[in-house]
């Protein structure tokens, strides 16, 4: 009973992470990457997108919960009691395709359950996978639910180049600050 | 497995799997066929305590003429591969030794041969 709650209770604590990173990430995009923006709340960079793939592979499912949580809360603004539903199955959406894809390359044999194996070339395909899927569900809640008039065939690419910019730079600024940390710790020793 | 760990620890684990693939991303260092053949020569003529010159490194006509050598030296240089060295007493000889990040690199390869022989079947 109390492995259940521990284990409960740290889940609980990884979403509220995966969430408060995928929020503050979210608004630092909007104020450095503002110029950027293709149309409402499509960026042709998305950082936070870098952040569904860490957060999917490192956490897992508490990882996409606290995606949703994350899109509820930002999406919370535009949340009344006659106009939830979008951004309910939006959040939901947002959250879950990613750790769905996940799923499915798990067992398609793409990716070890604990990452075991996974290399440079494969994390860049996940990425490039999570980014395609990502963008075309998005569009696809939008299109059946909030803008019936929008031109799904067009409006997805931009979606897409968006979450593989963010992605890309997402990785490799995290490379960047181990190579410094390394380089510092190297030059320590 | 994945029931003997906590959620902590899994998270904790496939990130330290995630940083080590995520420092293997490609980022326009990599070398060629050619260069890491250059690179090979000076590194065992170092290990050999017999640093190379970069004279006689681009005198290595079994690897390509002196001015393709001369710019895979640089390039290696660019890429923080290989480093000079000048003596006291004899400043013209510039010697070629390997950096760090080199060192690394053959340790790396060093790790990955030893892997591939205990994986393989007795």
């Amino acid at each position: 009973m109390t492995v259940t709650f521990r284990h409960l209770a740290e889940q609980a604590a990884l979403a509220l992470t995966s969430a408060a990173l995928f929020v503050s990430f979210f608004v630092f995009n909007e104020w450095v990457f503002s110029s950027f923006q293709y149309s409402d709340g499509i960026n042709w960079i998305f950082l936070p997108a870098g952040f569904r793939v860490i957060l999917v592979l490192t956490m897992g499912l508490p990882g996409a919960i606290g995606l949703m949580m994350g899109s509820w809360y930002i999406d919370s603004a535009s949340m009344t009691s006659t106009a939830w539903f979008f951004p309910f199955i939006n959040g939901v959406v947002s959250g879950f395709t990613p750790w769905l894809v996940m799923q499915f390359l798990i067992r398609q044999g793409w990716l070890a359950p604990q990452l075991g194996q996974i290399t440079a070339s494969r994390l860049l395909q996940v990425t490039l996978i999570f980014s395609a899927a990502s963008a075309m569900s998005d569009q696809l809640v939008w299109w059946s639910l909030a803008k019936p008039d929008a031109n799904i065939l067009v409006d997805v690419w931009p979606m897409f180049v968006g979450n593989v910019l963010g992605a890309l730079l997402m990785l490799y600024g995290m490379k960047f600050v181990i190579d410094r940390m390394r380089s510092a710790q190297r030059r320590k020793d | 497995m994945d029931k003997t760990l906590t959620p902590f620890v899994s998270a904790y684990l496939r990130f330290l799997q995630l940083a080590k693939v995520v420092q293997a991303l490609p980022d326009g260092q990599e070398m060629d066929a050619n260069e890491q053949a250059l690179l090979e020569s000076v590194v065992l003529r170092w290990y050999e305590k017999q640093p190379m010159t970069v004279r006689e490194a681009i005198s290595l006509a079994a690897l390509g003429s002196p001015a393709t050598l001369h710019k895979r030296i640089t390039r290696l240089r660019e890429k923080d591969m290989l480093s000079t060295l000048n003596l006291e007493g004899d400043r013209r000889a510039k010697f070629l030794i390997p950096t760090q990040r080199t060192l690394d690199f053959f340790q790396h390869l060093g790790q990955s041969m030893q892997q591939a022989n205990t994986n393989q079947p007795a």
